[in-house]
């Protein structure tokens, strides 16, 4: 019993979140768009920042680990 | 086509088949060309009755879009179902299995933490606006004061997040008398120069606007106001569909679109209250005056009913805070 996912595969995950939610947060319009469900767009833009946030971290670490292993 | 001819009164007769009015002499309707003759009244109005259902049909449904709000049985109910899923993956060793259990409980926590602030009909505030100004008519009546109402900008430190409405017994004579400085904010009548002293109905909102912004009108110069105050108005608290500010001589002018106090407007007001504004205008005006410290006028207000634009031109008067 192992958790499945390696932190490449979180990472890449978090990527995909983090541009979703960018691309919602900033096309969510209370008066142009058709939404259906109502949602407060700025914690929406701050989640989707803190989760690209979380992907550059990863970045950096994958950075780093190149840079130590050579 | 139509073989109608005159131009007699209609008289309520409808076409069976677009419902549009048709004079009692018509043969065919003017609008979809139907042949209008042997028709029955029980037919048209069974299709009234039909048309209407599928508009009550039709507001139902939108009104229920409207209220439908992320609950939080189901931000619950997708958190739950991405815990079990991560743990079924951790059981099962499965890729599949965490991705879905992830993405479950992500999107379960958002519903649960973006969950809109608290809206509260409009039907609510509008009511509760109406007895603020109702209020302030009645007392003004009974005082009987005339004075144009002209915004006072704070004049002490403690008094930042402040203003006042300054309304003269007098038209014409509000601000000759005494220099403003003479004036407290806590003082309700005044004698020099005789008038009342009030809460501008935007000052609540104004702070709000501030807190928004993050800084003290009073540290803004007008550019600024100009550049970020539509924004925040528009994107931030979603009091108006388009907010436009610019100057106009000595004046500010401002177009407010579509704006939640337009019902205000439409209902009418006098002249005083049109002086005061609605809580929208009222806090531009607060605005206004914190920024520049003079007093400031609402010199003009129009409502363009047609496309709901609200023309405000705000005139700063030549005396100083100071």
């Amino acid at each position: 019993m192992r958790f499945p996912l390696a932190f490449w595969d979180l990472s890449l995950w978090l990527a995909v979140i983090s541009i979703i939610l960018l691309a919602t947060a900033e096309l969510l319009s209370p008066y142009y768009g058709r939404t259906g469900i109502v949602l407060n767009k700025r914690v929406l833009r701050s989640v989707s920042l803190a989760m690209g946030i979380l992907f550059l971290f990863t970045v950096a670490v994958r950075v780093v680990g190149i840079i130590m292993g050579s | 086509m139509s073989r109608a001819t005159g131009d007699g009164a209609k008289l309520g007769k409808r076409c069976p088949n677009c419902l549009s009015e048709v004079r009692p002499q018509d043969i065919y309707c003017e609008v979809c060309g139907n042949r209008l003759e042997g028709q029955n009244e029980l037919v048209i109005l069974a299709n009234m009755v039909q048309s209407l259902e599928k508009e009550n049909r039709e507001l139902r449904r939108k009104l229920w879009k409207l209220k439908r709000r992320p609950s939080r049985a189901s931000g619950f109910g997708l958190s739950f179902a991405g815990f079990a899923a991560l743990a079924s993956s951790i059981l099962y060793e499965s890729n599949i299995l965490a991705f879905i259990g992830l993405g479950l409980t992500f999107w379960g926590i958002l519903l649960l933490y973006a969950r809109p602030a608290h809206y509260v009909r409009g039907q609510i505030l509008e009511s509760e606006i109406r007895t603020h100004y109702l209020s302030l008519r009645r007392l003004l009546d009974h005082l009987g004061y005339e004075g144009q109402p002209v915004y006072l900008p704070p004049r002490r430190l403690e008094e930042m997040k402040g203003g006042s409405i300054f309304i003269g017994a007098e038209r014409g004579k509000e601000m000759d008398d005494a220099p403003i400085s003479d004036l407290s904010e806590m003082e309700l009548f005044t004698l020099r120069p005789r008038g009342v002293q009030v809460v501008p109905p935007g000052l609540s909102l104004a702070n709000l606007l501030e807190e928004e912004m993050g800084r003290n009108f009073s540290g803004m110069d007008l550019g600024y106001i100009f550049q970020n105050l539509p924004a925040v108005i528009i994107e931030g608290f979603e009091l108006a569909d388009g907010v436009e500010i610019e100057e106009d001589g000595d004046g500010v002018r401002v177009k407010i679109m579509n704006s939640i106090f337009e019902f205000l407007y439409r209902e009418g007001m006098d002249d005083r209250l049109e002086g005061i504004g609605c809580p929208l205008v009222s806090s531009i005006a607060l605005a206004l005056t914190r920024s520049t410290g003079k007093p400031v006028t609402v010199s003009e207000t129009k409502l363009d009913s047609e496309s709901g634009t609200i023309n405000v031109l705000y005139k700063m008067t030549g005396g100083s805070a100071a």
